[in-house]
């Protein structure tokens, strides 16, 4: 085994030094400067979804949002980020009055999974979060672009759910949910 | 090769996916962080799970301060996940401690081999392991489908395939 890690830590040297990640030729460059250190975030999920209407039972507030503003936080040693939306539609449920607080797992330089972007308007099925704020269920597997005539789904990971929607389709969908 | 004889030679695709991520070694330690020392015996199992594997890879506990992965625990409610791993990559290799985190909100329901499913899962993630979104009969696909549907709660051949590939 020790003999395995020396020929493997010899064979990284080689590559790295190959891969072009070196420095180019004229410009001087720190030992080890080409090894950029990435974030990374994976998640096992509770179940898939299959369908709006298995979203829609998970639900307590499902509504069109626009991001106001964000920041970064860390929950339980994770990187979050936190959004402030307002509320532009609401299809079911009751939203607080003002802005809320929507949590997802994930930075910009941490990616978990698809996250709402500053500006960006959304159709998000949220459910409260123990800081008061929401979480979208399923991950987000409750959340959609909203292009203004229609719906994407930005999660990659449910196939099975509408790849997209018109508003119409989706707010019977959403109505027709337990 | 001859003229009108075609011969397949490729290797079959492989349907594991890697993370790009490895240790430099083959013993990979872990430390149990108080809040999941309830769960310790599923973790534990997890860990044996992997170790049993033929493969060149071993998970072992450890009691002291120096560990490669952080195993922890935390009620983030109900937000759809009943674990996560968080860790940094350089060249190709983990840097830094990989933190595992249990959601106990979910995982309190759970028996203990649906704890030890969650945890086998993770620690694939710190061994070099991406989700397989293919099939739900391995213990690194995305959801715990793999375990209330599909009875998985170990290592399975594809993810064998995958350490080996990762760890030759």
């Amino acid at each position: 085994m020790t003999r395995k890690l020396a020929v493997g830590s010899t064979l990284v040297v080689l590559a790295l030094a190959g891969s072009g990640c070196g420095p180019s030729p004229g410009r001087v460059q720190a030992p080890g400067a080409h090894l950029k250190i990435t974030q990374h975030i994976d998640i096992s999920r509770v179940k898939t979804y299959t369908s709006i209407s298995e979203v829609v039972g998970d639900s307590s507030l499902i509504a069109e949002l626009t991001v106001k503003s964000q920041a970064q936080t860390t929950i339980g040693g994770i990187p979050f980020t936190v959004s402030i939306v307002s509320v532009d539609h609401i299809l079911r449920g009751t939203a607080p009055a003002g802005t809320l607080g929507v949590d997802q797992v994930g930075t910009s330089t941490a990616v978990a999974e698809p996250l709402m972007a500053l500006g960006g308007r959304y159709l998000a099925f949220l459910t409260p979060a123990p800081d008061g704020n929401y979480y979208v269920v399923g991950v987000a597997a409750g959340l959609y672009q909203d292009t203004g005539t229609s719906y994407l789904r930005m999660d990659t990971e449910s196939p099975a759910l509408p790849a997209s929607a018109s508003h119409g389709e989706m707010d019977t969908l959403v109505q027709a949910g337990p | 090769m001859s003229a009108g004889v075609n011969i397949a030679t490729a290797a079959p695709a492989a349907a594991y996916y890697r993370e790009g991520c490895r240790w430099h070694g083959y013993v990979v330690t872990y430390y149990i962080h108080a809040p999941a020392l309830a769960y310790a015996t599923s973790i534990n199992s997890a860990a044996y799970s992997w170790s049993v594997t033929p493969t060149n890879i071993f998970v072992n506990r450890v009691y002291t301060n120096t560990y490669n992965v952080l195993v922890s625990a935390y009620n983030y409610g109900q937000n759809g996940l009943d674990g996560i791993t968080y860790y940094t990559c350089s060249g190709g290799y983990f840097t830094g401690v990989p933190e595992t985190v249990l959601n106990t909100n979910y995982t309190n329901g759970y028996s203990n081999t649906g704890r030890q499913q969650v945890q086998a899962h993770e620690f694939g993630h710190t061994l070099g392991l991406a989700h397989n979104p293919n099939n739900c009969y391995t213990v690194m696909y995305p959801t715990s489908d793999r375990y209330f549907t599909c009875g998985i709660y170990t290592p399975q051949q594809d993810d064998i395939n995958g350490i080996n590939a990762i760890y030759p």
